[in-house]
């Protein structure tokens, strides 16, 4: 059989492919009557039996408008859809047929220079595996498989050239049908690529409720080609999913969405979208999310895709990121493997071997206690939970662990960690989880048998892998051994089963310290050591540890101390992942220095008596060791102590101690200045990594009980709510305490709040300020990744023709980043408003403001105002230098003697040839940033520089030269300057008294203060100084040379062309101002090259002063409107010769501040 | 006046239609899938277990909320006659499904889908007049512990004099179209009911100008039925039976003040004749 699978996934890599519309709906507009359906009505795959010139008809219809791929009319076409028109003994026929017919009409359409596609279209079932519905969630892994086999086989015999799996609902489904493809592969000898598509309702969540970043987790562990979505909704309602997807997927992305949502309009079924609109929309998607494949779903006709093929065109498929998420995920959403801060926690008590409660449950069949027990350990802040139900008395564990897999998929979002020592086991538990799982866990006890029975499971499942270091010799205990053996592993799992190292997890192995063995007492430092030797050799891999193990057979209150300790060390020595009970672990901070130091002593081997001094110590103390605790808040003022409960998570009594508080002093007073501070600790804390999650998460309940008991005193403004917020901690955030507080806030002050909780999707919020008219919207987000996620609302507002200011606010915000989320598009801003509050306070103030009208509209007036001003919008306006640095005082910068210069005024530099050139192109620039390798690591890195990019540029440098397409032009010149303040004043050459020009340059409003007029000789000291401004373009013809390529659809060449264009111009410059620098006598290194649109020089209108001095148009460059230089392949810059010249920024963040948002 | 079928003419918002219109027309097409803004009453879970959505194929895997319709025995649903098209044109069973045993739409935790087996309408009904709007759907398999509700006797007045309260009840969008214009819908997921009052038919004439003795009419101030709440019930319940009155048909506008909702009367000999004959 032929194969067209690759030349498929060519035209794929290569630009925007279109695929058909609606064949559903196609057939039910023809309105036939049973006999139409040749008796088995309403069933659309027998027309291929019967009446197959309809369905030829509808396939001519969509090519005739010009799409790409077709869709086999099997969409209903597994067993036991077919089933139900009784035709299932025909399935394998059905399907072939199918792919037989269209494969024919695709030929027709096909020329020698553009090949019609036919991809084998894969329904649903109807089952829901994942779910426990009595009817549709009996079936298991294996079975669903079974169903879609036959279909599978006929479609690839029928010639399809790519499997379309579409419309899922529930994603155990979609994989069922996966694996029928992958374990087909074999017998049809080629591989046909595969396009995997859910389907998500209106809440942007698959039928059983998983969202998008959960699908991309699970389908990019997937053996697929394409990742989509389709049907259900309308393309504005797939935006932000679609988004999400572009953004993150490593395989191309397909969006193929219904004509809108149908609507009863007098009497008819209709779908609204008309032509026009789903083909703009998805232009508007493949340039703003990076969408490479796109169609239509229900409701789409053939005049819809006529327009969709116009509106789109002939467009390159947009670059894919290199480097998947991390993530692993239940059903229902997405957790990366790599918290920040570290550690990921993975909750430990849902394990038979480890917790007695768990095992009498087990023994029981207590499925509901069992499932309490992990709703828990996700309360007090487990990101995973560990699943184990071995246990000696019974035999039955592979079916007990299936069973709670799918109750516990139906149940938490956190993801499970597969903990089982039996590959049968882990089998029917992977098989049953719709989620990516971690598999726990492998080793090389007898040699790789262990691991070659598990991975092939592992792997088709697409799970991550935790492996122990433990081999044949034993359990490795030296760092070295560890990772020797981890070495062994990783070349096996990543090497021979091609797992990616991201998925691979060393646990390098706790033992007890207890012992008091020699062979023991440094195995916990070894342990740590063994961390950081692994994650140094083993780049990408993570590391788990169980920590409770290393204080096993201490006393009660020792071992909290031990493990504290240990664990603490173990995530600075780079561990990603802890398996503990989440609410027993103890802050470092809180123990007593002491006690810690004994603890030290033996987790660290310090000293050889390290153990019986600790357990000496120890000695008789009970669990209830708190004792100190009481006396310790007795000593205190009630203030003080309301702090230390909050701090450290003391909540019993809490409630007695606010009446005091209150007796002494005003409800709102003991709210602003005593609890809110206290929580505002425990958040500085937890961003620098004293505190982990589950300690905030008790800090806030303290909180809460604190705040509900304040809340019988706070006066409470009765009747009408003063107004409505909606408010969201962001998608893909889990933070939201803050957002809690600013609830509490605005309830206890007449607002009526409907808080969405959080990783709430941007439809959601949307739809929840629509339906409730809302007077604003409250977004929070604690991290700067999430935090994204705030202009993109406001976008969608905006999109959307909506007016809901947005309030936003959370660690990762400031008010910079606010007045940036304001504009929507080049200078304009959102017009309802995007404000910044810095506390639940501020947003109350604000909301006071905007639930009335007057002062409304003053506030919108103001912070826009204030936003424009703020953000530098270079071209829009003459740049005006920061009020901070309104002082023009002069920077300690020293005044050197200027150099000479070989002539006055402007010259076209002469003898610039691209062989010139080459030796000063930057080609780290051009390969990752202009050529697409941006992300790619290590050795594949090396393979795409050296077996791709170098000789491809060699061969484009030789051919560029020979072509003359890109013809480099360069005109300089040499004017006398002095600084006046702020600015530099230009003289005119041949009368240097007279000024001709003056560029003003912002100066830093603290730090050094620099500015670039401080690199000049100042006015009024009888000495004039040298201005050097150059101006270079590989011209004109190069953009053309880049369009003549695309139209002739080479586009990849198109691509390239235009990205050396592009750095052949910076290399140019970089070549003109060598030249520079060697007419003027200097070395090699001094003096900088400042570019307008950079920090210190950020005025694109100063382009138009460079007009003036080096008359650009002599070498064929102009200026746009918004003083861009067209041709785009051209540069401007002043140069500098200043020895002390350097670049720098103007405000004063440290990006790492910022990064953990203490900016 | 021209009368249009309550499905064709209004959605289905059994409430404040006014207030619900000026609130509605300012949502865009992709929001709201769960409208609350009307202040509509949502009914409690586990109600009204004889009312069904009568859904409409309008693709592959694609259905949509089409009427409503109350479940007369295991195999039968009331519902309609005009519900039995799709822009004039007559839908064929295998493109009709109905949604059993939840007020909530879509949540297969608590109901489930029936197949069409055959579409029986009224052979009186007339399109052009909605004269005798009436159809049964005949399932494709039996609904296991059907809920069902009582219809009123032949020749009956019980529960119709004017002034008498009844309820309706449904899904259907809280947007009302104007003809020829597209507006958004917004289909609640969960019922909503309301409660009118039997207008007279001397009352309902005047407003319309034409009624015939199979129609009754219901109305209260700023309540009605609405488009998609077609085929429903208009019911009551007398100690623990259910008991159907009428069938939303149709109506012009929605809860407009000069008109009241036109409901196929159940009692009409010719109604009451077609059920009994049809569900045997």
């Amino acid at each position: 059989m032929e194969s067209r699978g690759g030349e498929f996934l060519d035209l794929v890599r290569e630009r925007v492919v279109i695929y058909d519309g609606a064949m559903g709906a196609s057939i039910l507009d023809l309105n036939l009557d049973a006999a139409g359906y040749g008796g088995i009505e309403g069933c659309n795959e027998y027309l291929v039996f019967h009446n197959p010139s309809i369905i030829e008809n509808i396939h001519a219809a969509f090519l005739e408008a010009g799409v790409d791929v077709l869709e086999t009319d099997t969409f209903g076409g597994s067993r036991i859809k077919l089933e139900e028109y009784g035709l299932g003994d025909r399935t394998y026929e059905q399907n072939r047929a199918a792919a037989e017919l269209a494969r024919r009409v695709a030929a027709e359409f096909s020329t020698p220079g553009r090949t019609r596609f036919v991809a084998g279209s894969i329904g649903p079932t109807g089952l829901l595996p994942a779910s426990e519905d009595p009817l549709l969630g009996n079936a298991r892994f294996e079975e669903v498989v079974d169903l879609f086999r036959e279909q599978v086989r006929g479609l690839a015999d029928g010639g399809v050239d790519v499997f379309i799996i579409e419309t899922t609902q529930d994603i155990l489904e979609l994989r069922a049908a996966i694996r029928a493809v992958i374990e087909d592969r074999e017998r049809v000898g080629r591989r046909i690529p595969i396009q995997a598509q859910v389907t998500l309702d209106t809440s942007g969540r698959m039928l059983l409720g998983t969202d998008i970043a959960a699908v991309l987790a699970i389908l990019e562990a997937q053996p697929v080609d394409i990742i989509g979505l389709n049907c259900s909704t309308g393309p504005d309602l797939m935006r932000e999913p679609a988004r999400y997807l572009g953004e993150y997927s490593t395989r191309p992305v397909s969006v193929i969405p219904n004509a809108g949502i149908p609507q009863n309009v007098n009497g008819r079924a209709v779908f609204p979208l008309q032509p026009d609109e789903l083909a703009v929309q998805l232009r508007q998607m493949v340039e703003e999310f990076g969408i490479g494949i796109v169609g239509g779903c229900c409701g789409t006709t053939p005049e819809h895709l006529r327009r969709v093929v116009e509106e789109i065109g002939i467009r390159p498929a947009p670059i894919r990121p290199a480097k998947k998420l991390p993530n692993i995920a239940s059903m229902t959403r997405a957790v990366s493997l790599f918290q920040d801060p570290g550690p990921m926690i993975v909750g430990e008590r849902v394990n038979t071997l480890g917790s007695r409660k768990m095992k009498r449950l087990a023994l029981g069949d207590d499925y509901d206690g069992m499932l309490d027990i992990a709703r828990e350990q996700v309360d007090e802040g487990a990101h995973a939970l560990d699943v184990c139900v071995a246990m000696t008395e019974r035999t039955d564990e592979r079916d007990m662990l299936r069973k709670l897999v799918k109750k516990l998929a139906l149940t938490v979002e956190a993801p499970l960690v597969l903990d089982s020592t039996e590959p049968d086991v882990l089998r029917a538990a992977l098989e049953q989880y719709p989620g990516r799982a971690v598999v726990n866990s492998v080793n090389m006890e007898n040699g790789r048998a262990r691991i070659d029975a598990i991975l092939p499971h592992a792997v088709a499942n697409g799970a991550a892998v935790v492996a122990m270091t433990i081999d044949e010799v034993g359990m490795a205990k030296t760092a070295a051994r560890k990772l020797e053996v981890a070495q062994a592993i990783h070349q096996i799992i990543v090497g021979d089963y091609g797992l990616d190292p991201e998925a691979l997890i060393f646990d390098t192995l706790t033992f007890p310290l207890s012992t008091g063995e020699e062979e023991f007492t440094r195995s916990a430092l070894e342990t740590i050591e063994g961390i950081r030797l692994i994650e140094d050799a083993l780049p990408g891999v993570l590391t788990i540890l169980g920590i409770s193990n290393v204080s096993f057979g201490l006393n009660p209150v020792a071992r909290k101390v031990v493990n504290a300790v240990f664990l603490y060390h173990a995530v600075a020595a780079g561990l990603d992942l802890a398996i503990v009970h989440p609410s027993h672990v103890m802050p470092l901070a809180e123990i007593d220095p002491l006690e810690r130091e004994l603890a030290e002593d033996l987790v660290l081997a310090r000293r050889p008596d390290a153990l019986p001094r600790l357990v000496e110590h120890f000695e008789g103390r009970a669990e209830t060791a708190d004792a100190a605790t009481p006396d310790v808040l007795a000593e205190m003022d009630v203030a003080t102590r309301l702090h230390y409960r909050i701090l450290h998570r003391k909540k019993d009594g809490i409630e007695q101690d606010i009446d005091e508080a209150v007796a002494e002093r005003d409800p709102v007073d003991v709210l602003n200045n005593v609890l809110l501070p206290a929580m505002k600790e425990v958040g500085d804390k937890f961003g620098s990594g004293e505190l982990i999650l589950p300690f905030v998460l008790q800090s806030a309940e303290a909180m809460k009980r604190a705040v509900a008991q304040l809340e019988k005193y706070l006066e409470r403004e009765e009747g009408v709510s003063k107004g409505t917020v909606v408010l969201a901690t962001v998608f893909g955030d889990v933070h939201d305490i803050g957002k809690n507080l600013v609830n509490t806030i605005l309830t206890n002050n007449g607002y009526t709040v409907h808080d969405l909780g959080k990783q709430v999707p941007v439809n959601r919020i949307i739809e929840k300020a629509v339906e409730t008219n809302a007077t604003a919207i409250g977004l929070s987000a604690l991290l700067v990744s999430t935090s994204k996620q705030m202009p993109l609302a406001v976008k969608e507002l905006h999109h959307a023709g909506l007016a809901f200011p947005v309030i936003i606010g959370g660690a990762a915000i400031n008010r910079a980043y606010a007045h940036r989320t304001l504009f929507v598009g080049e200078g304009e801003p959102y017009a309802p408003g995007v404000f910044y509050a810095k506390d639940a306070f501020e947003g109350l103030a604000l909301m006071d403001q905007l639930s009335d009208p007057q002062r409304r509209s003053a506030l919108v007036e103001q912070t826009i105002r204030d936003a424009e001003s703020a953000v530098q919008r270079p071209g829009r306006e003459a740049f005006s230098v920061p009020a901070a640095a309104a002082s023009e005082e002069r920077s300690a910068t020293p005044v050197v003697s200027p150099p000479v210069p070989p002539f006055w005024g402007v010259r076209e530099m002469s003898d610039v040839t691209l062989r010139a050139v080459w030796p000063h192109l930057d080609t780290k620039t051009l390969f990752r940033l202009h050529w697409g390798g941006k992300g790619v690591r290590d050795g594949a890195w090396d393979d795409l520089r050296e077996g791709d990019f170098e000789p491809r540029l060699a061969r484009m440098e030789r051919e560029t030269e020979r072509d003359g397409w890109l013809q480099p032009r360069v005109r300089y010149g040499y004017f006398p300057a002095n600084a006046e303040g702020n600015a530099v004043v230009i003289y005119a050459p041949e009368d240097p008294d007279r000024e001709i020009a003056r560029f003003t340059f912002p100066r830093q409003p603290a730090r050094e203060r620099l500015c670039l007029a401080d690199y000049y000789v100042p006015v009024g000291q009888g000495v004039k100084d040298v201005a050097v401004f150059q101006i270079v373009t590989v011209g004109e013809r190069a953009t053309r040379h880049a369009e003549e390529l695309q139209l002739h659809g080479e586009y990849s060449e198109a691509f390239f062309s235009h990205g050396l264009s592009v750095q052949s111009a910076e290399g140019l410059a970089e070549m003109a101002h060598q030249r520079i620098r060697a007419e003027l006598g200097m070395a090699e290194d001094q003096g900088k090259r400042y570019s307008w649109g950079y920090p210190s020089c950020p005025d694109l209108a100063q382009h138009v002063i460079v007009d003036q001095l080096l008359d650009i148009g002599e070498i064929g460059v102009r200026l746009t409107e918004g003083f861009q230089f067209d041709p785009e392949q051209s540069t401007a810059a002043l140069v500098v010769t200043h020895p002390e010249a350097r670049y720098f920024a103007l405000a004063n963040v440290d990006p790492a501040r910022a990064e953990r948002g203490e900016a | 006046m021209n009368l249009v079928p309550r499905h064709l003419r209004r959605s289905v918002s059994l409430l404040l239609v006014l207030t619900v219109m000026i609130a509605a027309m300012a949502i865009p097409s992709w929001a709201a899938p769960e409208p609350q803004i009307v202040g509509g009453e949502q009914v409690a879970k586990g109600s009204y277990k004889f009312i069904v959505s009568v859904q409409l194929r309008v693709g592959g895997s694609e259905w949509m909320h089409w009427c409503g319709g109350t479940i007369l025995d295991k195999k039968h649903i009331l519902t309609a006659a005009h519900c039995g098209y799709n822009g004039g044109v007559p839908i064929q069973a295998s493109n009709i499904r109905v949604w059993v045993g939840s007020v909530k739409l879509a949540d297969k935790k608590s109901g489930f889908y029936v197949n069409a087996k055959d579409l029986i309408v009224n052979p009186t009904y007339n399109p052009s007049t909605q004269k005798n709007d009436a159809m049964i759907i005949l399932l494709s398999k039996r609904i296991k512990k059907a809920k069902t509700i009582s219809v009123v006797g032949s020749g009956s007045t019980d529960y119709q004099t004017p002034g008498y309260p009844l309820t309706t009840a449904g899904w259907g969008s809280t947007v009302q179209y104007d003809a020829g214009e597209i507006v958004p819908p917004n289909y609640p997921r969960v019922m909503r009911d309301v409660v009118v009052n039997v207008v007279s038919d001397s009352q309902c004439e005047s407003e319309y100008g034409v009624l015939y003795a199979s129609q009754i009419c219901a109305a209260a101030p700023g309540k009605d039925s609405c488009q998609g709440d077609s085929g429903g019930p208009l019911f009551t319940k007398v100690g623990d039976t259910w008991i159907q009155v009428g069938i939303v048909s149709t109506g012009a506008g929605c809860a407009d003040p000069e008109y009241a909702g036109i409901y196929t009367r159940i009692s009409d000999p010719e109604i009451s004749a077609f059920i009994a004959e049809n569900t045997p």
